[in-house]
């Protein structure tokens, strides 16, 4: 990996950018890839194609009848666990052109030998490209990740967009309160949510440079690039890299696989009751029981969203 | 015979005794004259007759310019005088008389000739103007007044000239010719009025030599430049290059510089800095000046 210094001009010289120069670079990069992220997630009720996740509650076993006495509890149903599975998140990795290098198209640098050259396709993705790459994954969601997507169980998280208001991901557990003894009968499965939760894409901040590099232009005059020049040429790499590295900085997204965890772990809780065995004397030949879900809520499973570089 | 003399003395009756007897004895009688075939009346008037009579036989008459006339009777000489320093009368055989000029002549009125003067003499003089052999000269003066114009066929040979009057020679419009030098050695040179006489003139003058110089004019026609010029100076006037020492320091400026002008070898510690592209490959090479 070969990172260069950029040059920029400033009181009639070329000068080599500092690193705060430089990270406003990245910076500008990592904005327009916010403005349109080549690997973009969307939710949709199913049909996703990262990992699958289950949602597990108990509802209530079924009611059991008898003529003469109430059914016992060996013989009443116990209650059963209800799975929900969710893949609503959808990756998809843009395809996108680059522009090609044609020997001038990325920023000077000054060499060890003291003339200025321009940088090649692997200079500019080493110097600009991969380590803006490295911030967009990381664990944190400021605006250096814009772009990028992190969970929630809120569908409004400031410096973030919600990308959809129907939940990746729903914890729900047996709501207790709904089953009576005089219902029995009642509805097998009477669910509550405790958590949803949402995807969002983390919002990126305007970047206005204060220098900018230069390259050679057409007549092989040093020139430098515009604001939309090089914010142009970043977004074609930034998102290229993205979408389709083979160096190891392509982004993905997945579900408790490798990489670094982004936003709320998706818990998905479960009471852990044997049953609440309740009876009901319907009428003389009508006696009734029935095994409700019960016991304390516990972690079935965490599940964790996760951005990583391949 | 006596003279007849009436004196003071006499009385009357002497008087008349004396002029009677004059007239009588002295004078004779008038009447006689006629018998000698005289027809005069009177002493005078028969001497007159009988001269004329004796000089147109024997005799002759000069006369002067004046009319002044003198008869000269036979037997009668002629007295010719020269005047001194001025002729000489030489009478000669035979009955020569010989009239000539004095070596030395001195005329004290005008001196005229119709014809040629030629004098043989060492030195003359007219007036205090002395003509001796070839050389003129005045007596009394310095100088030659000459109150009219001269042409000397020959050569004028002089050390000098100085204006008659104020203090300029003018030739007119006559050029001056020389195969030598002109020499000046006044600080004001040569003095130019122009067109325009007045109080303004252009003197061309040098500065007190101290060595032998020489400023040629060139073959061309065109003004003179002098330091005072501004201005005036051509490119077409210069000959080759200018050295840098004639130059101001910092003086040429940018718009001096002619586009594509200054190459690389007209740089001070050349230095490179070349434009690569990606591969290595030179764009272009900028050159600078070095430290």
């Amino acid at each position: 990996m070969t990172v260069r210094t950029p040059l920029y001009y400033v009181s009639g010289n070329l000068r080599e950018m500092d690193s705060d120069m430089i990270n406003e670079i990245k910076s500008l990069a990592i904005y327009q890839y916010s403005l349109n992220p080549s690997v973009a997630l969307s939710v949709a009720g199913s049909g996703g194609n990262l990992t699958s996740i289950n949602d597990t509650r108990l509802q209530a076993g079924a009611s059991s009848t008898s003529v003469t006495a109430f059914p016992n509890e060996a013989t009443t149903a116990e209650p059963s666990t209800v799975t929900v599975s969710y893949e609503r998140i959808t990756k998809t990795n843009a395809s996108v052109l680059v522009t090609s290098d044609t020997g001038k198209t990325f920023p000077l640098y000054y060499t060890s030998g003291g003339n200025l050259r321009a940088m090649d396709a692997t200079d500019f993705l080493d110097t600009f490209i991969f380590t803006s790459i490295d911030t967009l994954v990381l664990g944190t969601t400021t605006t250096s990740q814009g772009g990028t997507y992190f969970v929630s169980t809120s569908t409004t998280v400031a410096g973030s967009t919600l990308v959809s208001a129907t939940p990746i991901f729903a914890d729900t557990r047996a709501d207790t309160s709904l089953y009576s003894a005089g219902d029995i009968g009642e509805t097998l499965d009477q669910p509550t949510t405790i958590n949803n939760y949402y995807l969002h894409r983390v919002d990126g901040s305007t970047i206005t440079l204060s220098q900018f590099p230069v390259y050679a232009d057409a007549s092989n005059n040093v020139k430098e690039f515009s604001q939309a020049e090089i914010a142009s040429l970043l977004s074609e790499y930034i998102r290229n890299t993205a979408a389709s590295s083979s160096a190891g900085y392509q982004i993905t997204y997945n579900i408790d696989g490798s990489g670094t965890a982004r936003g709320s772990s998706m818990v998905n809780t479960i009471l852990n009751g044997s049953g609440n065995y309740q009876t009901r004397f319907v009428g003389a030949d009508d006696y009734r029981a029935q095994e409700f879900p019960d016991g304390s809520p516990i972690t079935a499973n965490t599940y964790i969203f996760k951005i990583n570089k391949v | 015979m006596a003279f007849t003399v009436i004196n003071t003395t006499d009385t009357l009756e002497q008087a008349r005794v004396k002029l009677n007897n004059l007239t009588t004895n002295d004078f004779g009688d008038p009447a006689t004259l006629a018998g000698a075939g005289l027809s005069a009346t009177s002493i005078c008037g028969a001497v007159v007759e009988i001269a004329g009579v004796a000089f147109s036989a024997a005799g002759f008459t000069i006369r002067d310019s004046s009319s002044s006339i003198q008869a000269i009777g036979a037997g009668q000489t002629l007295d010719v005088r020269g005047t001194s320093n001025q002729i000489t009368a030489v009478v000669s055989a035979t009955d020569t008389l010989t009239l000539a000029l004095t070596s030395n002549v001195t005329i004290p009125g005008n001196f005229t000739a119709g014809g040629n003067i030629t004098a043989s003499g060492a030195t003359h003089r007219l007036g205090t103007v002395e003509i001796s052999g070839n050389t003129i000269r005045s007596t009394d003066s310095s100088q030659i007044l000459i109150n009219d114009s001269v042409e000397f066929a020959g050569t004028i040979k002089t050390n000098t000239i100085n204006p008659a009057s104020g203090t300029d020679i003018s030739f007119g419009t006559a050029n001056l010719t020389t195969g030598g030098f002109f020499y000046s050695s006044n600080v004001n040179g040569f003095v130019f009025e122009g067109t325009t006489a007045d109080a303004f003139e252009t003197a061309l003058r040098a500065v007190d030599p101290t060595s032998d110089n020489a400023i040629i004019f060139p073959n061309v026609s065109g003004t003179v430049i002098t330091t005072g010029d501004t201005g005036t100076v051509l490119n077409t006037m210069l000959a080759g290059s200018i050295t840098g020492g004639k130059l101001l320091d910092d003086a040429i400026t940018e718009a001096k510089i002619a586009d594509d002008a200054v190459g690389q070898d007209q740089l001070k510690s050349l230095v490179t800095l070349q434009i690569l592209n990606s591969s290595g490959g030179v764009l272009k090479f900028i050159y600078g000046a070095g430290a």
